[in-house]
């Protein structure tokens, strides 16, 4: 490792690490926060489940007897066996009441980040406090904390949308709103030089995206969120019925956050804006085709308490937060 | 074909230019021509004495012509001035309408001088009246000095209280903050110093000696697509975010 410091990503369906390597450029790790456990029915079972997770290479656990494949693999192959891959995270923050998950979670975050030397300094991101829910992110913050400290680091959170801002704002005189489109919820904040002025967040996301479109469809919801990563979605240019119903619930969350995001706003004490200010928008919702010109097209519809001058995607919407959390850790 | 007479006498060895065979048979050929076009001849005659006669009745003779276009001519002259005239006419009476305007105003103006006139000889006859008037001027004059600085004064004191006022509103803001945060509880139904719970408490649900015995087989390679699709440079962006943050 160059530079100490790390950034950390700790996303409801995504980890993603950023570090710098010995050149002084930054290097993104990612790895998918989904869990399938297979328990084999004898030894010869437990042998050739072995070879078989060997030869697809994938990565697992082997937690006594059982075998536990961790991130894209768990996916597909809770897929094939038509089974929904475990999610130790839910909207955004750890569960007590997934006690089992932890330690593989904790495996995961250090199979990203590997051991830290002399207390190195760490940012997490942390979801702001939700609008439209109630979860403890206090538990959350602490846990994390706990864990990344036993690692050897020294570890500070930070807010996922202000970390978008020091990743995506820095022409923008740290001035603007950032929109992260997760997998849990939707995290939003609003920036005026450089200070969070309101943050907030919502409980619904890619996850939600995905069992309505489950549900409406008779389909599984890990099934559904493989059609949408992985089917090049084109939310102007749907291609077949799940893609169509994966087009209407892109929407319909559109919609639901413009207008809490703007009832929050117009609420709040937001200073008086000289010039028009950035929309950015992350995430991996934001990765589907046109979600910008969705986006766009709905937000000019509502009725914002401040003048927009442009919407634009963060140069990759799966690393802006990571690496905004790695410039607050080098600084 | 017909028989080719060569009677011509032969002079000497060499030969001829004009009495050859070919010669001949062009000459007959010539011959046949020129007669077959003197049988043509009558016919084309008798077809050019057939031809009909122009009737030059419905033309008009070039005087006659001539003496149409100089009436189109002048008809047109004829209209063209007289719409010029009406034109002229116009005008001439908007002109005059204005001269009476001009004449009006430099009458009014000319009654305006002499009254003028009168005034400043009435105010020489009473010198006495122009003088107060020139008192009371100076007196008003100042008076309004005295209230352009009491104004002056009351403006400063507006400026500070806005001032003031700013800085309350910010105190007030900090306040309002704080309390949301948590950082200031408040007083109603509370006292200063009366014990509070302290919920937040964290308590790691995984036991120290009780973890379970993990074997990873977790292998995490580098995003290579991020590193190089974002174009980031991050010593410059550090950079910024330096200045900006003012460390």
């Amino acid at each position: 490792m160059g530079i100490k410091g790390v950034g950390l990503d700790i996303g409801t369906n995504m980890l993603v690490s950023a570090m710098m390597n010995e050149e002084g450029q930054p290097v993104y790790k990612r790895q998918r926060d989904a869990f399938f456990k297979i328990s084999p029915k004898s030894e010869v079972n437990r042998k050739s489940i072995k070879m078989s997770l060997e030869g697809r290479k994938a990565n697992f656990i082997i937690d006594g007897g059982d075998f536990v494949v961790v991130g894209e693999d768990a996916l597909h192959m809770a897929n094939e066996r038509n089974l929904e891959a475990r999610r130790p995270m839910k909207r955004g923050v750890l569960s007590p009441k997934e006690k089992a998950s932890l330690p593989m979670i904790k495996l995961i975050i250090q199979s990203l980040i590997g051991k830290g030397l002399e207390n190195d300094k760490l940012i997490f991101s942390i979801p702001a406090e939700p609008i439209d829910g109630d979860f403890d992110i206090f538990y959350h913050t602490e846990m994390m904390k706990t864990y990344l400290r036993e690692m050897g680091f020294d570890p500070e959170p930070l807010n996922e949308g202000f970390a978008i801002a020091f990743s995506e704002l820095l022409d923008d005189n740290l001035t603007g709103a950032c929109i992260s489109w997760g997998a849990g919820m939707i995290n939003s904040v609003v920036c005026y030089e450089g200070d969070p002025i309101v943050q907030f967040s919502l409980t619904k996301g890619g996850d939600w995206i995905d069992a309505s479109v489950g549900k409406a469809l008779d389909l599984n919801a890990s099934m559904v969120q493989i059609e949408k990563e992985e089917s090049a979605l084109d939310l102007l240019n749907p291609k077949d019925k799940i893609q169509e119903a994966l087009a209407v619930y892109y929407n319909v969350l559109i919609n639901y956050a413009l207008d809490n995001i703007v009832f929050e706003l117009k609420r709040s004490k937001l200073p008086a804006f000289r010039e028009p200010i950035p929309v950015i928008v992350s995430g991996g919702l934001a990765l589907a085709a046109n979600f910008v010109e969705k986006f766009r097209s709905e937000a000019e519809k509502k009725k914002f308490p401040f003048k927009i001058k442009e919407i634009r995607r963060a140069k990759d919407p799966m690393t802006a937060v990571s690496h905004g959390c790695l410039m607050a850790a080098i600084l | 074909m017909a028989r080719i007479k060569y009677n011509k006498e032969r002079l000497s060895g060499k030969q001829i230019g004009g009495g050859g065979p070919r010669d001949r048979q062009m000459a007959l050929k010539l011959q046949q021509q020129s007669e077959m076009l003197k049988q043509v001849s009558p016919t084309i005659s008798a077809q050019v004495s057939e031809q009909r006669e122009v009737d030059l009745s419905q033309y008009l003779l070039l005087s006659e012509v001539k003496k149409k276009l100089e009436e189109a001519v002048a008809a047109t002259a004829e209209g063209e001035r007289k719409r010029f005239e009406s034109g002229l006419k116009n005008l001439n009476e908007q002109l005059n309408a204005e001269r009476k305007k001009v004449g009006a105003v430099q009458d009014q103006l000319i009654s305006a001088n002499a009254e003028i006139a009168r005034l400043k000889a009435q105010i020489n006859q009473f010198p006495e009246i122009s003088e107060k008037a020139r008192q009371l001027i100076n007196e008003k004059e100042l008076s309004i000095f005295k209230l352009q600085a009491q104004l002056d004064a009351k403006e400063e004191i507006y400026l500070h209280s806005s001032k003031d006022l700013e800085e309350l509103k910010a105190k007030l803001d900090k306040l309002y903050d704080r309390i949301a945060d948590g950082s200031i509880k408040p007083l109603v139904g509370s006292k200063m110093d009366r014990p509070t719970l302290e919920d937040k408490i964290f308590i790691d649900p995984i036991e120290k000696d009780k973890e379970p015995d993990l074997d990873s087989h977790i292998e995490i390679k580098e995003d290579a697509t991020s590193k190089t699709d974002s174009g980031r440079d991050i010593n410059t962006d550090l950079a910024k975010l330096r200045n900006l943050l003012k460390l």
